[in-house]
């Protein structure tokens, strides 16, 4: 299994296929992935995922960040995150390049 | 005596009528690229349609004298109109690329979205400077091809 296909953890950094530009619009972020030159939006939480990955910083990071941003228990933010990157991730949007620990 | 009634030319040989033969170029070259383009749609990725629409549209020297970038988006759109099944707006906007680019004129492929009604809606168009063929409306860029290839809309100059 190699790394892109892993499902992300915590430890995971991810980042943006080359395939994929993004734009933020009203706090919302749309996505054309030119591999199949199909649309994606992403609510402002997501804009926000979209946005720390982007940076490159490892999921936990981005967990940090938004446990500190926004009023939410660490589970259901692990579960939700982790949900997200794995959502984007398999559909080539993302994929993780530093295995999981 | 005789009597003579001039019939009227329908609006498409009216326009036919006054095309030059530079006009009539960019006609053919519509006719011939759009249903090619509207197949190569649906057939290739979006990337890599565009890599192909750029090779195509690779500049062959100085601008020669002939239609004006405007005109030539005019006229694409005049001939993808004629079409049947009609071409979508990308085929439209590759096809003007080539043809604007071939004759060294300046041009930029946009894709952008529109969010209105809560729904992601797509549309390509062509940005010549002067005018934006097919009209780019309420779209908000997202990406921009171009000299340097296709870079993000936020970044294009």
């Amino acid at each position: 299994m190699t790394a892109s296909t892993k499902r992300p953890t915590l430890a995971s950094v991810v980042e943006v296929s080359t395939e994929v530009a993004s734009r933020e619009l009203d706090g919302e972020m749309v996505l054309l992935d030119l591999a199949t030159g199909t649309y994606f939006g992403l609510d402002h939480v997501g804009a926000r995922v979209w946005t720390l990955i982007g940076d490159r910083a490892p999921l936990g990071a981005v967990f940090e960040t938004l446990l500190a941003e926004y009023e939410v228990a660490p589970a259901p933010l692990e579960r939700d995150l982790l949900a997200l990157v794995g959502d984007l991730c398999t559909r080539g949007l993302t994929r993780v390049v530093a295995p999981s620990a | 005596m005789s009597s003579r009634r001039r019939r009227s030319r329908p609006g498409a040989l009216r326009a036919a009528a006054g095309l030059g033969w530079a006009d009539w170029t960019v006609v053919l070259g519509a006719a011939l690229l759009l249903p090619t383009a509207a197949v190569a749609s649906r057939c290739l990725s979006l990337a890599r349609l565009l890599r192909v629409a750029r090779a195509l549209g690779r500049r062959r020297g100085p601008p020669r004298g002939g239609p004006d970038a405007e005109r030539i988006l005019r006229l694409v759109h005049a001939v993808a109109g004629r079409c049947r099944p009609a071409p979508a707006c990308l085929a439209r906007a590759l096809v003007a690329l080539v043809l604007l680019r071939r004759r060294a004129l300046p041009a930029r492929l946009i894709l952008g979205v529109s969010t209105a009604g809560g729904a992601l809606e797509g549309h390509a168009w062509v940005d010549c400077g002067v005018t934006t063929v097919p009209a780019a409306g309420a779209y908000a860029p997202i990406l921009v091809v171009d000299d340097r290839g296709a870079v993000p809309a936020g970044s294009a100059a």
